[in-house]
């Protein structure tokens, strides 16, 4: 072999080696269309490499690791990790994290970006590692699940026991089934906060809580069908990590299976909804998947991210800053931009609407999602459960319907852009002191349970609270709070209370009105959105979509006790649309009587023009009579 | 849908209506008072006219964005009033229209009567079509162009025209009372 078959052979080799050496010449980059395989070692937080037969082997860090190749701060300012962060915008309101508790009636919607309705859980006294503990089911780390420096330190917190709850690059982009979200609730549940990417993987299985008071009988959500463990006495196992060595190849290298596009079964670990009236969901398996979907797109088609992992939320006038966002719109997408493909429309394969019949302003004053996303508006709207509210995904005994936090859809609201679009709506529901000047701040349920608990009994947990359990409250409540400050209860859209006569009062208040957010999946094909089947589906007297009732749930009052309607929430003006919808009856005749008028003026207008050519035919033919 | 296209489709139906005044026939029509009955017609057409155009105002002078609310609704109602009245209308009109030889109507009147036949016949079929599932998204845009220049071409024309009307009506009034005193006179 000649010195210049060396030289070539050895130039990839000598390339890699350049690129994969680490330093100062940057981030490691493939750029190449198919996903790189990640067959790789495994670092703990300190950056050493772990030996997985070590007698004490190192913690698993996610940062540790990927950072190796991937810059971990970019990502961690994108939207999924970032609402902790003052800097950051808050952007379109969007689902909160509702503190709920049956007991005390409360439904809290949460939210440190600040949209407006939510509570700051800073604000509220829910400190952050709470927060994990009582969401980190459904974060995918980050966030709140990591501290400063300083609060890391601070003895007074358990962050240095608990370790950070880093942002789990699996959850997302883990392509095989073995993630299980199951063991992030079991070892949040635990204090393992920094143990979860281990246990998700299935990388090892991890024994032993941080927190003393946890029963570590087992992790497994199925172990209650073993009849041996039922007489096992749970008891305190010292932390230890077992790693599962099969997983680790001979080098102590581990393949993880990733794709850069999270499959819609990874994000439905956090975005699903499921329909929770029993008569809905024994029909479950009736239920198609967005059209998108079905049509063989996946959720990061259009909701996209960079590096940044500043997903694309997919609204209009998302961001003025950059014009590609706005090809990820549905109007973007199916209609084409200007600023990005000349007015093409059909990416990736989206079919051009035509909208036949339907009058522009439609388009103007109502949302794509008013008439294709959602469920068919029906006279009542449907109370579903979503995975962040109600922990969906996780092996628990579910009892169909009723179960708090009520989250009510589809409700017409004009959206940021003035537009009306269906949204989710919740009825907030808790206790809270009232100062003078009127301003509320809520009350947490421990503190409620505190004082109250022998009123608040499970029974109450149970029925529901009634008027006389609530009077029975703020007198307690009332009574044990020495600042002088009213102590009222949040339900219902109103704020219920005691004059200093001990009469019960309620009266409105902005703090007791819905949170709302808008909705924009599952997507319906043309054929099944509303006005499919005429113009009468939305203006008829009786259309739910104008005229529809939101029952307001709360745990204060059940289906059908108080009503509000569509109207109220949609701005239209209840009599002229009233009005508009009785001339519909008559459009049909109006329809038919307007093209005999114009077919009868067109054919007198020929008739005429007829006579008009025969008459220029006779002046310049030179004819007759 | 373009200024210019507006401005096109404008002169062509000016054009036409000018020449079906000038072109459809000729024919002797004496030249006489019309009665006050069918007088009426044209007159309600004209209310009927005046009633859209009141009602789009606010929207054609930038006032309002869209054209809805209660105003939509008195839109509707004017034009139902025009696809009644139209073509009773025309079908008394349209022979005392022509080039006649000795036409009650003056000139400009038959002129204006034909451009405001087109017109609204234009404003009928584009309303009519736009509210079946015939035009997609564009189309209604230019449904929508060419229901306002037909509308807005036939009440500039046909308010000449049911000015025209109620003159000879009067005259007509004026004739009957002279007739009838001449009548008296005599015996």
């Amino acid at each position: 072999m000649n010195a210049t078959l060396w030289k070539l052979l050895l130039l990839p080799v000598l390339l890699i080696a350049t690129v994969a050496s680490p330093g100062d010449e940057g981030i490691l980059q493939s750029n190449s269309q198919r996903p790189y395989s990640h067959r790789i070692t495994l670092y703990d937080e300190e950056g050493r490499a772990i030996d997985p037969q070590d007698r004490e082997p190192g913690l698993f860090s996610m940062m540790g690791t990927c950072g190796k190749c991937h810059d971990v701060s970019t990502i961690s300012s994108g939207w999924h990790f970032n609402a902790v962060r003052d800097s950051v915008e808050k952007g379109r309101p969007g689902e909160p994290w509702i503190l709920t508790d049956r007991r005390t009636g409360t439904q809290l919607p949460m939210s440190y970006r600040g949209w407006k309705g939510t509570w700051n859980p800073d604000e509220l006294g829910i400190s952050r590692s709470e927060f994990v503990r009582l969401f980190g089911r459904h974060l995918p780390g980050g966030g709140p699940g990591v501290p400063n420096e300083e609060a890391m330190d601070d003895p007074d917190t358990s962050w240095h026991a608990t370790g950070p709850m880093e942002i789990d690059c699996n959850a997302c982009h883990l392509r095989d089934r073995s993630y299980d979200p199951s063991q992030r609730q079991a070892q949040i549940e635990k204090g393992n906060f920094a143990y979860v990417s281990i246990a998700t993987m299935g990388m090892g299985i991890v024994r032993g809580s941080v927190d003393e008071s946890a029963e570590t009988k087992t992790d497994d959500p199925l172990a209650m069908f073993d009849p041996a463990l039922e007489d096992a006495q749970p008891g305190k196992v010292s932390l230890e990590i077992e790693y599962d060595l099969s997983r680790f190849d001979a080098d102590d290298r581990v393949f993880f299976d990733l794709t850069r596009k999270s499959s819609e079964e990874n994000c439905y670990q956090c975005h699903s909804r499921h329909v929770s009236e029993p008569e809905w969901a024994s029909r479950s398996h009736y239920r198609d998947e967005d059209v998108h979907l079905d049509a063989g797109l996946s959720c990061t088609d259009c909701h996209r991210n960079g590096i940044a992992h500043d997903m694309v939320r997919g609204f209009e006038d998302e961001s003025d800053a950059d014009p590609f966002l706005q090809t990820l719109t549905c109007r973007g997408c199916h209609y084409g931009t200007e600023e990005t493909a000349n007015g093409r429309p059909g990416r990736l394969g989206s079919p051009l609407p035509d909208h036949h019949g339907i009058p522009p302003i439609h388009f103007e004053k109502m949302s794509c999602t008013s008439c294709h996303s959602g469920p068919i508006p029906e006279e009542n709207p449907q109370i579903i459960q979503t995975s962040m509210s109600h922990g969906l995904g996780l092996a628990e005994f579910q009892t169909p319907g009723n179960k708090m936090p009520y989250i009510q859809q589809p409700v017409y609201i004009p959206g940021h852009d003035g537009k009306l679009t269906p949204h989710r709506l919740l009825w907030p529901a808790f206790w809270a002191t009232q100062l003078e000047d009127g301003s509320i701040t809520p009350i947490l349920p421990q503190t409620v349970l505190e004082n109250a608990a022998d009123i608040l009994t499970e029974e109450i947990e149970e029925q529901g609270l009634d008027k006389t359990t609530v009077q029975q409250v703020l007198e307690t409540l009332n009574a044990a709070d020495s600042t002088g400050r009213d102590v009222v209860y949040v339900s219902s859209g109103t704020v219920h209370s005691l004059e200093e006569n001990g009469s019960f009062v309620t009266h409105t208040h902005p703090v007791a009105e819905p949170y709302a957010w808008p909705l924009a999946h599952d997507v319906r094909p043309a054929g099944r959105s509303l006005g499919a089947k005429g113009c009468q589906e939305c203006h008829a007297p009786d259309s739910p979509f104008m005229f529809g009732n939101i029952p307001v749930i709360s745990p204060t009052s059940g289906p059908g006790e108080a009503v509000r309607a569509m109207t109220d929430f949609s701005g239209l003006d209840e009599a002229y649309h009233t009005t508009f919808a009785e001339g519909f009856r008559y459009r049909k005749a109006f329809k038919v009587i307007g093209f005999i008028a114009g077919g009868l003026l067109a054919m007198l207008l020929l008739a005429f023009s007829v006579r008009a050519l025969i008459h220029l035919s006779d002046r310049f033919g030179g004819t007759t009579s | 849908m373009s200024s210019g296209m507006d401005w096109i489709v404008s002169i062509a139906v000016c054009a036409m209506g000018i020449a079906l005044s000038q072109l459809a026939g000729k024919r002797f029509v004496k030249k006489a008072a019309i009665p006050l009955p069918t007088a009426l017609p044209p007159i309600l057409l004209f209310l009927s006219l005046l009633l859209s155009l009141v009602t789009i105002l606010p929207n054609e002078l930038g006032l309002a964005e869209h054209l809805s609310g209660y105003l939509l609704i008195a839109h509707m109602v004017a034009g139902a009033g025009i696809i009644f009245l139209t073509p009773i209308v025309a079908i008394l009109f349209c022979s005392l229209c022509q080039p006649c030889i000795a036409s009650p109507f003056q000139q400009a009147a038959r002129v204006l009567f034909w451009l405001s036949l087109i017109g609204i016949c234009m404003a009928i079929l584009t309303a009519m079509i736009a509210m079946t599932p015939l035009a997609n998204t564009d189309w209604q845009h230019r449904l929508i162009t060419f229901h306002r220049i037909g509308g807005l071409v036939s009440i500039l024309a046909f308010s000449v025209f049911a000015g025209n009307t109620l003159i000879l009506a009067r005259r007509g009034k004026s004739n009957h009372a002279k007739s009838k005193f001449q009548a008296r006179s005599d015996s």
